[in-house]
């Protein structure tokens, strides 16, 4: 997942913004993609390509929100750059507050939108390894046996080896080579490892 | 009914007689139809006569003429006559007149004749008093009168103090003697010729002439009131003329009689005196009243009519028995001028005596139509005040009306301001975008520049879209100064869909903030009207506000505007603005129009009114379709240009 990979996918209403601001991101090196509204966007866009979405909040139709909205319903958290003609705090509080990266008022200075382009992107390719993680340990999880799974619970719950042993009615030997087996199928060494992916992905 | 009649026929006896004195045929042809009538309807009441004459007493008078009853003399004897008995009488009077004409019909047996005819038709009338006119006749009344009019009193009247003299009248019988006042004249015309210094008397070589010479240095002397007096006689017609002629202003001329000159002509008195007179270089005066109106000022003198007046007088005297010993009156005479010839010699005519019968005056337009004149100023000076008055309403209503259009003018803009203020972010939001895409533009070019082989393509790109933004906000400012502007009201032509497609290109970013759609239909490539661009805009950005506003509940994918552009049949044009909203109820529909009507919770009531305003003032109607079912619908339609 390199950064040259990264697609910027922009959305405004105005055409000669559209260009404009195109050109910017081309200009650091993004690949991007332009769409005048939410609707044509949202037909066009892959949750799978890494990136980052730069939205214009006004937009006839659904506006800026809307596509946040569709965005974390249907591909999770995606790092968004708003753009906006007015930068009013409420809105920029809103969209904070549903996961934006940046609120950027128009005009706006190519150096802080490049950053934020970046900061954005990286934050995607963080979001995505972090994501990747959790999907080992979802699998690791699901192949493990219902008894190994019960044992994982209490681990995750905090109880000792002699508690689990006493609750199950097993030797507390069993406890351990139970343990041990779950460790490896979800691969972390020490138990501490393993509790904290486990609530990490549970989280 | 009676005394009616008899006024009637004494009025009309009068008018009959000033109408042949002054020579008018057709009054004179008026009396002669209307006397049988009057005759007729005086002879069916014989019998009330006695009735009434014992309640008011009947005063007779008969008239004897010795002319004949057509000559102007005896008529103007008979109007002063009749005129002074009517106006004085406290009793009726009953006229008898007679005409006797004895220069033509002269004879014993004709004298005798017209006794006998005039004992008959006398015999049985009871007179009061008989009068004489002229000397001719009065040996024969004398000698029939104890058998015509035995016992009557008698006057005589019409005759000079010569014939008078000549005449041995009986005692008993009064009269006027007709007096031809030399000293009188002289006197009047001293009063208008108060600087004069000579007085020239001119005679004929006729033995009348030589009587009036006589007369004349008799009244006057040599010397008269310290102007010396000359009396010029004995030469030609001729003479006479260039005698007066070399007089000099400051002389008084009297004319006498001028029966014959030196050279044995015998010329008519009048015209004699006329020739001199006119050629005279001074004033000249008369005694005749024939000769007035021939070229001399006038003199103190004797009048018919005057003479018939007196006589009346006396007349009435007898009759009421007051003065039964009746004698012999000189007359005096009466100043007589021509005004004409007042007006020749420049004399004053204040100097004139009260009662001077002024001829031939011409009246001055003042004195002649003062009440006509009066009436027509009056007339005009109502009309000039009505006319002031009208400018001055003219103009005050049409400062009314401009103060008027000003007012609209601000209040239009007002309105427009205020709306303008309200779609400020939009406007910012307007500007910034084509600064944006500047910004953005300048600073990938920039960014373009510092590689190692710079795309000058792109960059060329870069540049055009650049100034094209810088356009596009340039025109955005432009729109914004426009409708911020009072702004004039001259009118051109502009096309309509021009003016639609800015307003909402104005105000697009609005309706994106708010998520309503215009659609926009505009009719053929373009729809001249003629108008003020500014005013129009602001009826349409009023209109699509206003739609918008009516969504404001409506989910946002309902929130459509519908504007349309077209023409119907009539030539107007017609704008259109749909939406889809709750609508108007049809007595809102009328009344938005009003001002400070608003549907809206914090509208203030006047965009509409406004905008109707403008739109009348386009020669248009604004107003909502009544037709409606779901929604509003405002129309407005403005003439088209016929350029």
């Amino acid at each position: 997942m390199s950064e040259a990979a990264a697609k910027v996918y922009l959305v405004d209403d105005d055409r000669s913004v559209r260009t404009a601001i195109g050109r910017l991101i081309a200009s650091a090196g993004y690949d991007y993609e332009c769409y005048a509204s939410a609707e044509e966007f949202l037909r066009h866009f892959d949750p799978a390509v890494p990136g980052c979405l730069v939205l214009d909040l006004a937009l006839p139709g659904m506006d800026g929100f809307a596509i946040q909205d569709r965005i974390s319903s249907i591909a999770g958290d995606r790092p968004i750059i708003f753009l906006t003609g007015r930068g009013d705090i409420p809105a920029s509080v809103k969209a904070m507050k549903a996961g934006a990266v940046d609120f950027l008022t128009k005009p706006v200075d190519a150096d802080i939108f490049l950053t934020a382009i970046e900061s954005a992107v990286a934050r995607d390719s963080n979001l995505r390894s972090a994501s990747s993680v959790r999907i080992s340990v979802e699998r690791s999880i699901a192949s493990l046996t219902p008894r190994e799974r019960q044992i994982l619970d209490q681990i995750v719950d905090g109880r000792l080896n002699k508690q689990i042993a006493h609750d199950l009615g097993i030797a507390e030997k069993t406890v351990k080579v139970h343990r041990s087996r779950v460790m490896k199928k979800v691969g972390v060494r020490t138990v501490a490892d393993l509790v904290r992916r486990i609530v990490e992905t549970r989280s | 009914m009676y005394r009616i009649v008899l006024h009637c026929l004494t009025w009309w006896w009068s008018v009959a007689g000033r109408a042949e004195f002054e020579g008018s045929p057709r009054r004179c042809r008026a009396f002669a139809i209307l006397a049988p009538v009057i005759a007729l309807l005086q002879s069916p009441e014989p019998l009330s006569v006695a009735a009434s004459a014992t309640a008011n007493p009947i005063t007779r008078v008969l008239v004897v003429f010795e002319s004949e009853s057509t000559l102007p003399a005896a008529n103007e004897i008979a109007r002063g006559l009749y005129r002074q008995l009517n106006s004085a009488a406290s009793t009726e009077i009953e006229f008898y007149s007679e005409f006797l004409d004895m220069y033509r019909f002269p004879g014993p047996e004709i004298r005798r004749a017209v006794a006998d005819s005039l004992t008959l038709k006398y015999g049985g009338v009871a007179l009061d008093v008989v009068i004489v006119i002229g000397p001719s006749i009065l040996d024969f009344i004398l000698e029939y009168r104890d058998a015509i009019v035995p016992a009557v009193p008698m006057i005589v009247g019409a005759i000079g103090a010569q014939s008078a003299a000549s005449l041995a009248l009986p005692a008993g019988i009064g009269g006027i003697v007709t007096e031809f006042d030399v000293r009188g004249t002289v006197d009047l015309a001293r009063r208008l010729q108060p600087d004069a210094r000579r007085i020239v008397v001119m005679t004929g070589s006729a033995e009348f002439d030589r009587d009036w010479r006589a007369t004349a240095q008799e009244q006057l002397g040599d010397e008269y009131h310290g102007l010396a007096v000359d009396y010029l006689s004995g030469l030609s017609l001729e003479g006479f003329v260039d005698a007066a002629r070399s007089l000099t202003r400051d002389s008084i001329l009297v004319i006498l009689t001028i029966f014959g000159d030196a050279e044995g002509r015998r010329p008519v008195p009048r015209d004699a005196a006329a020739r001199i007179a006119t050629a005279a270089g001074a004033p000249s005066y008369g005694v005749y009243s024939t000769f007035v109106g021939g070229g001399i000022v006038g003199g103190l003198i004797n009048t018919f009519e005057s003479i018939g007046t007196a006589l009346a007088i006396q007349a009435e005297q007898i009759a009421s028995g007051s003065d039964v010993d009746a004698e012999l009156v000189a007359l005096p005479g009466r100043p007589v001028i021509d005004w004409r010839q007042l007006k020749r010699w420049g004399l004053d005519a204040a100097r004139l005596p009260e009662d001077t019968d002024l001829r031939f005056y011409d009246p001055t337009v003042w004195e002649q139509y003062r009440l006509q004149i009066l009436a027509a100023l009056a007339v005009i000076l109502l009309q000039a005040g009505t006319i002031v008055a009208l400018i001055f309403q003219n103009r005050r209503r049409r400062e009314l009306s401009q103060e008027l259009a000003l007012g609209r003018l601000e209040l239009a803009h007002l309105s427009r301001s205020s709306q303008l203020g309200e779609l400020s972010g939009a406007f910012a939001h307007e500007l910034n975008q084509p600064l944006t895409s500047i910004l953005a533009n300048a600073e990938a070019g920039a960014r373009l520049l510092r590689k190692k082989q710079p795309d000058l393509k792109e960059i060329e790109e870069i540049f055009k879209d650049i100034i094209a933004d810088d356009q596009r906000a340039a025109a955005v400012t432009g729109q914004l100064r426009q409708l911020m502007l009072k702004g004039e009201t001259n009118f051109e032509q502009i096309d309509l869909n021009d003016v639609v497609a800015s307003t909402i290109a104005l105000v697009k970013s609005e309706l994106v903030a708010r998520q309503v759609r215009v659609d926009f239909r505009p009719d053929g490539a373009s729809m001249p009207v003629r108008g003020n661009a500014t005013q129009l805009k602001q009826i349409v950005l009023n209109l699509i506000l206003n739609a918008t506003d009516a969504l404001a509940e409506l989910p946002s994918h309902n929130r459509r505007i519908e504007v349309e552009v077209g023409e119907v049949e009539n030539g107007m044009r017609v704008l259109s603005v749909s939406d889809r909203g709750p609508g108007l109820s049809p007595e809102m529909k009328e009344k938005v129009f009003e001002p400070f009507v608003s549907t809206k919770a914090n509208g203030l009531g006047l965009g509409l009114a406004i905008c109707r305003t403008i739109a009348e003032a386009h020669g248009g109607t604004l107003r909502f379709d009544e037709t409606m079912g779901r929604g509003a619908r405002a129309i407005l339609t403005l003439p088209s240009d016929k350029r």
